[in-house]
């Protein structure tokens, strides 16, 4: 397909190439190695706490699951665990619908991309790095976007009324004034409680600032002189927002895409990284390690 | 054929957001769910409450219903969890089906949800409710 024939689409994504081609192929296995890593933890994270609760449709996959996301740190094997971790994790979205978390539909995005494509085809690379751009890209744009439109972070309810979260509790002390702390600590989440609002600039910049730095992010990336600094800007925002949310899973896997912006092979590192990482987390969730939350 | 189920693919994920951005307006849908990349936009609240009436013939007024049968129950549960999630979107008809159905001598149903919301623009919290009536 030439540059002319190709899909329109397939044009209006090219700003997102600029690799050293010989350096893809070490990007996505890296990439891929840690996506099963991470699935793999989550898959049994999700289920220690709960062994008693579990539903029968995921005590079912979760024996499969291990297998695939294990038999897949091979590559020659990789498609096909990543194809039955598809069709298990569209299971799983369904069993859970219409609860399942965003972070489930990005897993499952990126199982397809792993089993759809090969990544030793020149083609597929190139294929594979823009999608994963792309949809890291809107993830970020649409974040903030989703916080500007719903109006929750402009006057900074959502973070007031974030006060009773654990997770949320320390960061907020640090950018809620005392009285205001204390006021808002004293409400039960009940009809009539608030309001949940807090004046201070400091709070209402901290508020504003993470949607806007949400969709900065999404820009920084699409710009190839920007990318760079997207990347090391994006991880630290999202490095800020798991010390309140907590969502390891998912920040690892968008750590993960960030890393694939980088023209060279920089997310080598990440592999024994989150190793080691999931082993923690599952040992948490075990009662070897402290207990810490985190979902 | 791979080029083109991909690329598909992308753009209906960068439209789907948008979309789900007018749900979430029109319909109460959750920002929160449903690959819209909104976690975080909208605080979540407690847990959902819900009264069912029914009027049987020839009576005049609605009675509450007490004491649901058990599959009623489930029946009310399931609906309560899809219409935290997808707000008007989802309907009580199944419920309002299995009600019926356990109930051959109702003439009629009032189903309503109550559902505490934090207000945008006051920050209070608040209690809002949603009926739906089903004549048999």
């Amino acid at each position: 397909m030439t540059a002319k024939s190709a899909p329109w689409i397939e044009r209006r994504l090219a700003f997102l190439d600029g690799d050293e081609p010989s350096t893809r192929l070490p990007k996505l296995r890296a990439f891929e190695t840690v996506v099963l890593l991470i699935l793999v933890a989550e898959y049994w994270a999700r289920a220690i706490p709960k062994w008693d609760g579990l539903a029968t449709s995921y005590v079912v996959i979760l024996g499969p699951a291990t297998a695939c996301c294990l038999i897949g740190l091979a590559p020659r094997f990789r498609r096909v665990a990543f194809a039955a971790l598809a069709v298990m994790h569209a299971m799983v979205i369904w069993g859970e619908f219409p609860a399942a978390g965003n972070h489930a539909y990005l897993e499952l995005l990126l199982c397809l991309l792993g089993a759809g494509l090969d990544v030793t085809d020149e083609a597929d690379q190139v294929l594979f790095l823009r999608a994963v751009r792309w949809l890291t890209i809107t993830i970020f744009f649409y974040a903030g976007l989703q916080k500007l439109v719903h109006g929750y972070w402009t006057a900074g309810q959502y973070l007031a009324f974030s006060v009773w979260i654990d997770s949320f509790r320390p960061v907020l002390a640090a950018l809620i004034p005392d009285d205001d702390f204390a006021r808002l600590l004293s409400f039960t989440r009940q009809v009539g409680d608030g309001p949940y609002l807090v004046t201070s600039p400091l709070f209402l910049a901290a508020s504003n600032g993470a949607y806007l730095a949400e969709m900065v992010v999404a820009v920084l990336l699409a710009l190839p002189a920007t990318r760079r600094l997207g990347v090391v800007s994006g991880i630290v925002l999202l490095l800020a927002i798991e010390v309140a949310a907590r969502e390891v899973f998912f920040g690892a896997l968008v750590v993960n895409a960030l890393l694939l912006f980088l023209p060279r092979a920089r997310n080598g590192w990440l592999v024994p990284t989150v190793a080691v990482a999931m082993a923690a987390l599952l040992l948490v969730r075990l009662g070897v390690l402290p207990e810490m939350k985190f979902y | 054929m791979k080029k083109r189920i991909v690329y598909l693919t992308l753009l209906a994920l960068t439209l789907w957001p948008l979309a789900h951005i007018g749900l979430a307006m029109q319909y109460g849908l959750s920002p929160w769910k449903l690959c819209g990349w909104g976690m975080y936009a909208t605080p979540r609240l407690g847990t959902l409450g819900m009264e069912v009436f029914y009027r049987d013939a020839g009576a005049d007024q609605m009675r509450q219903l007490t004491a649901p049968e058990t599959d009623e129950r489930t029946a009310a549960n399931a609906f309560l969890e899809r219409h935290r999630w997808l707000g008007a979107l989802a309907r009580p008809a199944q419920l309002a089906e299995t009600v019926l159905r356990a109930r051959p001598h109702t003439e009629a149903l009032k189903i309503v949800v109550f559902r505490p919301v934090l207000e945008r623009d006051s920050g209070m919290i608040v209690m809002t409710t949603t009926e739906w009536e089903y004549p048999r």
